[in-house]
């Protein structure tokens, strides 16, 4: 009776451990994503100035650029999943491409601060986006593994979805799909 | 602009080391020979003092293994204890012409090794690192410090560079058998240690380190398996970490690294990046008495001064980008 006890304890201990161990994780793994959060909307920030800037140079893609403000608007007041978050980013993408046929855009001095901007914010959401992707893998594996997965089963953790940079930034550098592709 | 290895070696005027080449090298076949003679009458003294005090009668020999092995080992303690005899005395004797081919060579090769790297480098052999700037990167506790073969220059017209050769030592208190305690110098670090000025603040931390040896939190997970082979990330700001670690990076690093051959720390904060090499001895000059300038040591430091040009540009150029 006294081993059957002590085997139910440290059956306990072990999964209170595990539960601990995979809340940590989850909640590392929030983080992280909240730290996208925060650098997509300072990107996004920088749609209004973006659109402001192009917009006297290509009438044209009006359209377009009503567009990507009113994504950007969707963005900031609830939709705010990657799928959405990247059609934005491929937006933007596509605006830049354009913009740098223009010559006189390019060389003015808004459009180059701009850039620059863009430059550093895109470079931080890369970095969290890897940041990201390492403690989602981890927790991944985690909760994946034997004995540990029967834990997660039981307490209903689930796998998180990873960012796949290499396709996005794939998407980044093509340009020929146009604007409105 | 800078020369490749070959080109480099084919470049130096070794007129003025001739001299002082010759003459270590005459120096150092009289040590040897002297060596030679100390060694032998130390080994016919042992042989005659083994004689004396284990009469062996060889017509009535049983085997004991205290009779053959106590005196056999005090035989060779007593070589041991003549052959660094031999070395000190001849070091005291016959160091003269070795000091100044080592001067010499300083003078002429790795100074113009140097400024093969940096033209405006200023070497100065006597000269060490100022504690306080090695004290700045925060690599290790240390006792004492030694420093020399100080260099100053400028990376790509921009980055201040100071470099210099760095031991540190540190009294550590051991238990011998009989559980007393004892003290024993131990070395920490020894080898190349830089100092390059940044034109960027980073208002940050990273510490990048090859050596296992370090425990140093928070450590960072980097996503690459073969990164994590070579190296070990430390810094309070993990999206930091990875603006300044891209793929690209990482595979530079590991390349650098295998170049090398040795550990690697680098170490950045705010204006400051502190690099550090675990080379041992660097810059002094190895007597080859077929070559006046040895070939195959020259070829380490110029290897380890590429891998540190590399390092710094590649580093330089990324928190530039940041």
């Amino acid at each position: 009776m006294i081993i059957v006890a002590i085997i139910v304890v440290i059956i306990l201990v072990y999964i209170l451990a595990k539960y601990n161990q995979l809340v940590k994780q989850k909640n590392i793994v929030k983080q992280s994503q909240a730290s996208i959060d925060v650098y997509l909307n300072q990107r996004f920030d920088l749609i209004p100035n973006l659109v402001e800037c192009v917009k006297s140079y290509t009438k044209h893609e009006k359209e377009t650029l009503e567009n990507i403000a009113k994504m950007r608007k969707e963005y900031v007041n609830g939709d705010k999943s990657i799928k959405k978050a990247e059609e934005i980013g491929s937006k933007m993408n596509k605006i830049i491409a354009i913009a740098e046929q223009y010559p006189e855009l390019k060389a003015s001095e808004q459009y180059t601060n701009l850039q620059d901007s863009l430059r550093k914010t895109e470079n931080q959401l890369q970095a969290a986006r890897r940041s990201y992707n390492i403690d989602a893998t981890n927790y991944n594996t985690t909760i994946s593994t034997i004995p540990t997965n029967l834990v997660a089963k039981m307490f209903g953790f689930r796998e998180v979805e990873l960012f796949q940079i290499e396709d996005y930034k794939k998407e980044n550098i093509d340009i020929s799909k146009g604007l409105n592709g | 602009m800078k020369k490749d290895f070959e080109t480099f070696l084919n470049s130096i005027d070794d007129t003025e080391l001739n001299q002082s080449w010759l003459q270590a090298k005459a120096e150092n076949v009289k040590r040897k020979r002297v060596e030679r003679t100390i060694f032998i009458i130390g080994v016919l003294i042992g042989i005659f003092v083994i004689y004396q005090l284990v009469p062996i009668d060889w017509g009535n020999i049983k085997f004991n293994l205290f009779i053959f092995m106590f005196p056999l080992i005090l035989f060779f303690i007593g070589l041991l204890m003549v052959w660094i005899f031999s070395k000190i005395i001849t070091f005291v004797l016959f160091s003269k012409s070795g000091f100044e081919y080592n001067n010499t060579y300083k003078e002429i090769v790795i100074d113009k090794l140097l400024k093969n790297f940096w033209d405006d480098a200023d070497y100065i052999p006597l000269k060490g690192m100022p504690e306080e700037v090695y004290r700045q990167g925060k690599f290790e506790f240390y006792d004492d410090y030694y420093s020399e073969d100080y260099m100053e220059g400028t990376i790509d017209n921009k980055y201040r560079i100071k470099m210099a050769e760095v031991a540190t030592t540190k009294e550590v208190e051991t238990r011998n058998s009989e559980g007393e305690v004892e003290k024993k110098t131990v070395t920490v670090f020894k080898g190349l240690f830089a100092r390059i000025l940044l034109q960027k603040s980073i208002n940050n931390e990273i510490r990048i380190s090859s050596s296992t040896k370090i425990n140093i939190k928070p450590k960072v997970n980097m996503d690459s398996n073969e990164f994590e082979k070579y190296f070990s990330v430390y810094s309070k700001d993990k999206i930091f970490v990875m603006q300044i670690l891209t793929h690209d990076i990482m595979n530079e690093l590991i390349q650098l690294k295998k170049d090398a051959l040795c550990n690697i720390n680098i170490y950045i904060n705010n204006f400051n990046m502190y690099i550090r090499f675990r080379t041992g001895k660097m810059f002094e000059a190895k007597l080859n008495e077929s070559e006046i300038i040895d070939r195959n040591n020259l070829y380490i430091y110029f290897r380890i001064l590429n891998v540190l040009e590399m390092l710094v540009k590649n580093m330089t150029d990324q928190i530039e980008n940041i």
